[in-house]
Formats: C-alpha cells, structure tokens, sequence
C-alpha cells in the first residue's frame, strides 16, 4: 500500500518509523542466527469436513 | 453508591446476594452506575456508560429471580467490555478515531453468551488504541488512569477493564491479551486475569490484532470471579474457526483442591537482572508463601525465552498491518502516532521473516512443552516494574534502559507465542503502595489448574482485601 499511495513523512514521523524500523532490524538479526531445520510454521491452520 | 452494596464485593459474593434476592439487579446497577459517575472522571475507565440499557437489563434479571428464574451466578451482575467487543447497537471504537461512529449489528459471541447468562452490562472501557500497545495511553480519548496512582499507567492495553475492577465500577470484565494485555493492567492495577489458552474463548465478533496472538480473557477481583466468568464464556464456537472444542470442566469446583505436591517451575536465567528489586521480593515472597502451602519449588530452563521479543515484534507487526491495510490505505492520519510508527514499520517487514518467527515459535513450544512435563506450572513476576508514570517511554532496570512496552511485557509475551493459559493475580505491594502481580502458566487447556494456583495463593494473603484510595 505504501508504494502505491505513497508516503510522505513529516520529521517527527520519519524519526519514529526509523526508530521502529531499527528495532525491527535488530530483531531479524537475532532471529538470523537460529537454526530451524526441524521446525515447521505454527501458523493457526485448521480444515473442516 | 448504596451503603447495602460494597463496591468492592467480589462477585462470588455478590452472585450470592442476588440469588438469595438480599440485593435486587435494579439496586447494584444503579449502585455501579452512580459510583461511575463519582469516580470516573479521575480515572476515564470508561468510554461509554450504557445506563439506560444496563438499567433495563437489570430490570429484566430482576423479573426473572423474583420468577425463580435464576440463570446462575452471572445473573444480574454488573459488568464492562473493553472497547474492541461488538455489542449490537452500541458504539465500538477499538479505542481508535477510525472506529469513532461505529455501531455494529451484532454481538461478539462472548458478550451474547454473557447476556444469556444475565449479565448486566454497564459500558465500554478504555483501552490502547486498536489494542496495540500496553501504556493505554490513548491519544484520541485520554489515558485511562491507575487508581492506586492517578498520575500512573493502568498498563493495557485493557486498561479500562483494570482501572474500572480496581476501583470497584464493575463486578468483572473482558478484555484481549496478544502480548499480555490482560495480565499487565491486572498486575499494575491490583486485580486478577486470565489469559486463557488459545482457542479456549471465542474470538468471534471480537476486533483483531494479531490472528495467532490473540487471545479473549477475564478479569475479576479474584481467581473464583475470573473461573466464574470463564465457565460462561469458554467453549467451541462455530463461528470461530480456530476455537477448540476441548471439553469445558468446571472451573469453580476444581478451585477446591489446595497445592500441596504442585511442581513450580521458576526460569530464574530469565528472571534475575531483570526485575525491579521490590518486585522481585514480592515474587520471592508469593514463592515461599506457597511453598509453605505445600507445593515444591524448582528451576526451569527455557531457553529460548530470550528470543520471545524479536519472536513477538516479527509476528504482531506483519499480522497487524493485514488486519489494518484497508484503514491504513484510507484513514492512516486517523491512527495514533505511536500505532501508527508500528503499522508502517510492519509493511516493512519481508514474508520470509515471519515465516521464519513462526517456525522458531514452534522451538519456544517445545521449551514450553518440556518444562512442564517436570512441573506443573511456571511462575515469573508478571511484569519486572511498578506502574510507570504517565508518559514515561523508558525506564532504567539495572544497568539497562529499556522501553516501557519492552519490560513489561517482558514475561508476558512468551506466553503469547506458546499459546498456554496463565493467570495474574496480586502478590505484594511496593513501598509507593502500588500493586505487584505474580503470574502462573499452565499446561495447554488447564485453566483449572492456573486458577486453582492463584485460588489457593489468594486464600493465603489477603492482597486482594486493599483497594485503593480513589
């Protein structure tokens, strides 16, 4: 949706979204270092008759 | 409000009354609804009373036990829904300026099931906006305020539902927990709720933030109030696919066992360091209180919980942003800024990296799953701090500045991700008089063993007798 509406920001705004985006980096980074050869997703998944 | 109706009563007590008719539906409601309109503008619990419907409720329960009518012990108790229910014909915000004039057609499951059970409902409550934060400072309504401090966070994002419990303006609530929205406001604001396991309660009719996270849970003033507002609302719900259809027991009776021969698991590499030393002398203290009431207590390791952030943060934002694309697309200047800041930092978020979040998920429920085929239940603080101040974004444990939202749903969030039950209830007090709460996780689908924990804790001190000064 971003791309297609575009984004403007104002400073305070583009300073959070950085910070946020920031946070969220370190996160993938943490995350980069697990080994899940032996896990499947547990994402909710359920199928009726 | 009525001298004959204490506004803290529990509502085990107050169930009592009314089905030996000592207090009529008519006279509590409007005991509540008058206390509310005393109180209330300090705290900003509430976003909407509900009078004239909940004074007609009452009426109608009122008929019905006079009849002999009696539904059972939610009967013509009074209680308040956090904004993000559906209750047809009445205004639900979700606590956003998205949802400003929205009127559903229709009620959640959980709120039609507290009808048929007679409950009388006396508003909407305050909370994070779109539930997605745990300060329930709310930038389009005002923050709600914590009675034991007003210049302090209820904690959230069902703060309304802890403020209004705690300052006696409803008998019991409902609120969602997706990071430990139920648990913090009830251990910052002295109560006790319920997180209970995923697919437990149905989520039908209930506003989402994150599908795998979510989760529907009760808040009272003990664990008696909370099993009895579970056994009304849990079980399988054909409307909500991903609720469970695991036999519902009877959640009053099994708090009748005491804990002598439990097994309490403490993931102390997890826990020390980060607590407040006062909290965490509260925690130590709930321990040796129920070790002296015969249970055993052992460390457990888990070793993944330190993933739990990068774990939450990888699967709330890209969840949240779906649930949200069509208002972020259309009415994005309508959001909060600090929800706002999440949603977009969400959309950022590449596919492959939530897939992979879910997949190490699955390594967290196998640390879960492991602890406790050795123990019964684990315990950690609910949160490691007090109630912050009002608008307080960091705060320092240790050697560390951290965010407010990161420390408190420190022991929270793992929870979340593993899907278990857990319970919080209040074990202490700091020496500003501000409540602590020490938080019980089971096994899957044992809620009656977290509650009959906290049961057996509450009978054993009397935290739950101070109420505050509001």
């Amino acid at each position: 949706m971003a791309a297609e509406e575009g984004i403007t920001l104002d400073a305070s705004r583009a300073e959070r979204l950085a910070r946020r985006y920031q946070r969220l980096l370190q996160d993938i980074r943490e995350l980069d270092s697990v080994d899940i050869d032996d896990a499947e997703p547990a994402v909710q998944f359920r199928l009726e008759g | 409000m009525s001298d004959s109706i204490p506004p803290f009563l529990s509502l085990a007590r107050l169930a009592d009354l009314l089905r030996e008719r000592h207090v009529s539906p008519v006279e509590v409601a409007r005991a509540a609804l008058e206390r509310i309109a005393h109180v209330d503008s300090r705290l900003n619990a509430y976003l909407l009373v509900t009078e004239r419907e909940a004074l007609a409720s009452a009426l109608t329960a009122e008929a019905e036990i006079r009849a002999g009518r009696y539904r059972g012990p939610l009967h013509g108790v009074p209680f308040a829904l956090k904004d993000l229910f559906l209750t047809a014909g009445v205004r639900t915000t979700a606590g956003s300026r998205v949802l400003a004039q929205y009127v559903p057609d229709t009620d959640a499951t959980v709120v039609a099931r507290l009808r048929e059970a007679g409950a009388v409902l006396l508003g909407k409550l305050n909370m994070h906006e779109f539930a997605f934060g745990v300060t329930n400072v709310n930038p389009h309504y005002g923050a709600a305020h914590n009675p034991w401090d007003i210049e302090r966070i209820t904690g959230g994002s069902s703060g309304g539902s802890g403020a209004a419990l705690a300052a006696g303006l409803c008998a019991f609530s409902l609120g969602t927990d997706t990071g430990g929205s139920v648990r913090i406001p009830a251990a910052l604001c002295g109560v006790t709720g319920l997180k209970p396991t995923y697919g437990r309660i149905s989520r039908f009719g209930v506003l989402p933030l994150a599908w795998s996270l979510d989760h529907v849970g009760p808040m009272a003033r003990s664990a008696l109030d909370a099993a009895l507002v579970l056994q009304a609302v849990a079980g399988r719900d054909p409307r909500d696919d991903t609720s469970s259809d695991a036999p519902v027991p009877d959640y009053a009776s099994a708090l009748q066992s005491d804990v002598r021969g439990l097994r309490v698991g403490v993931p102390w590499h997890f826990i020390e360091g980060s607590v407040e030393p006062e909290v965490m002398t509260s925690f130590r203290a709930a321990l040796d209180t129920l070790a002296g009431l015969g249970a055993s207590v052992t460390e457990v390791a888990l070793p993944r919980l330190p993933l739990s952030r990068s774990l939450f943060s990888s699967i709330v934002l890209p969840e949240s942003v779906s649930v949200h694309e069509r208002y972020m697309t259309s009415r994005a200047d309508d959001y909060g800024p600090d929800v706002r800041a999440r949603l977009e930092a969400g959309l950022l978020l590449p596919a492959a990296r939530y897939l992979r979040a879910q997949r190490i998920r699955r390594l967290l429920q196998a640390d879960f799953r492991a602890a406790l085929a050795q123990v019964d239940v684990i315990m950690t603080p609910t949160c490691p701090m007090m109630a912050p101040r009002i608008g307080e974004e960091t705060v320092r444990i240790g050697e560390r500045e951290e965010s407010v939202t990161d420390i408190l749903t420190l022991f929270t969030r793992p929870v979340n991700l593993v899907g278990l039950p857990a319970v919080s209830t209040p074990c202490g007090f700091t020496t500003a008089a501000l409540p602590v709460g020490l938080q019980v996780v089971g096994r899957a689908f044992d809620e009656a063993t977290v509650l009959r924990v906290a049961h057996a804790y509450e009978q054993a001190t009397a935290w739950g007798e101070r109420h505050p000064p509001a």
